[in-house]
């Protein structure tokens, strides 16, 4: 009973003590054993030179997205003389220092805390799109829940169509794009970015690609028959199997003239 | 002086199987992933000592183990431990009625366990909804599949290591 008891007592603790009892018990009973891990899993030289390389083509991935965007408003605005866009982003590097052992592996742990400027609900990304955002922030670490958290929700849209609609986890590794109503074209092949609303996650940022509609037989008959929104699977860009480092991302606010 | 001892080897080999549980979830979790499918020792340990020690240790080892659990996801820390408390309780508590020298009975026990995990988890984490469904069948019912097996295998080893060091033979009774 008395066990049942602390259960419940956890469960009603403040977040920002479960934060803390948390990093302290990971760091006394995991931390030597992911420590021990990464130590063995790279050579510290080599560690550097990677981590600045992978800064710097995350830099530049975050620049090309942001470039084919602004192609495209150019073809799509052209009489708009002077639009351009007005979000710069700043990097912030980090290690997966340890994942969420469960089955459910819906966050990671990262190396990279309120001490390093990260805070709660900046998105994490990693060179081939979005991963996530900042859920738990410690001094030094913080937890990214994944987008294919059953809770994770973000607005995004149909790269080509511009058709907006709402992503959320379908299950295992997939995703689905929800809220887009049947008129909207997207197409198998389609590249399905953030769309920026909803100020979390900066416009621009590559989620996935879309592998189903719902005239395919991937859905189901009654799936198919009901409803006024598409049915759009979507697989992610990112393996999440493999997560090693990712970025946070601080958007800063550029001068630009909307 | 022999109940001072028998209180020490028991918290002993508890901390055993704890620290045996940190080091399989912090370096070969990862390892024994087959496409995905994740092989959870935290359950076969949890019902393994449920089925032979009762439901009092099923409820202290259900937290524990939860709790350790619990502290890669601080948002919902507690209920990942109050999960494990009432399956090892409820597993505990089937002691006596199940046909536990039949391995298959305890490789059922572990498939039934690792669903009620989840199932509870995601109530709490995402309620129920179309999403939570196929959560569980698409990863929680392999999962359950292959931890049922590997589990079985466990107990199997687990029972000859006793056999052997009890000195008892195999149908002697």
């Amino acid at each position: 009973m008395i066990f049942v008891l602390l259960s419940f007592l956890l469960l009603i603790l403040p977040q920002k003590i479960k934060s803390d009892l948390s990093t302290f018990i990971f760091r006394f009973t995991y931390g030597p054993f992911y420590a021990f891990s990464n130590h063995i899993k790279g050579l510290e030289g080599v560690r550097e030179e990677n981590e600045r390389l992978h800064q710097k083509v995350m830099e530049l991935s975050l620049r090309n997205f942001r470039l084919y965007e602004e192609h495209l408003e150019n073809l799509r605005l052209r009489e708009l003389l002077g639009f351009r866009l007005q979000l710069e982003h700043k990097v912030i590097p980090a290690h997966v220092v340890a994942k969420d052992p469960n089955r459910r592996y819906f966050s990671v742990l990262i190396n990279k805390g309120s001490q390093e400027g990260v805070k709660r609900n900046m998105p994490a990304v990693n060179m081939h799109g979005l991963v996530g955002k900042i859920v738990d922030v410690s001094p030094h670490s913080s937890v990214v829940q994944l987008m294919i958290d059953p809770r994770f929700r973000a607005s995004a849209k149909d790269q080509r169509s511009r058709a907006f609609g709402i992503i959320k986890p379908e299950s295992g590794f997939t995703l689905r794009l929800d809220n887009v109503p049947l008129r909207e074209d997207v197409r198998v092949g389609d590249f399905v970015i953030s769309s920026g609303l909803g100020g979390i996650f900066p416009p621009g940022i590559k989620i996935g690609v879309v592998t189903a509609v719902e005239s395919s037989e991937t859905f189901s008959k009654e799936e198919r028959c009901f409803g006024i929104f598409k049915m759009i699977q979507v697989k992610p860009s990112v393996d999440f199997s493999s997560l090693e480092e990712l970025f946070v991302l601080e958007v800063v606010k550029g001068g630009g003239d909307e | 002086m022999f109940w001072g001892s028998a209180i020490y080897s028991k918290i002993l080999s508890g901390a055993a199987i704890l620290f045996i549980l940190i080091l399989f979830q912090s370096l070969l979790s990862g390892v024994v992933t087959i496409m995905g499918v994740k092989f959870d020792l935290a359950i076969v340990i949890l019902v393994y000592i449920a089925l032979t020690r009762g439901p009092t240790y099923g409820v202290i080892f259900g937290f524990l183990i939860g709790f350790l659990l619990d502290v890669f996801t601080p948002q919902t820390l507690g209920w990942g431990a109050l999960v494990k408390c009432l399956i090892g309780f409820t597993v505990g508590s089937f002691k006596d009625n199940l046909y536990l020298e039949s391995l298959y009975s305890k490789g059922v026990v572990i498939f039934f366990a690792l669903i009620l995990n989840d199932s509870l988890y995601y109530l709490f984490a995402s309620g129920v909804n179309a999403t939570t469904f196929r959560i569980l069948s698409n990863t929680s019912v392999p999962s359950a599949f292959y931890t049922s097996i590997v589990g079985m295998l466990i107990f199997l080893g687990v029972t000859r290591i006793r056999w052997e060091r009890w000195g008892i033979q195999k149908g002697s009774g």
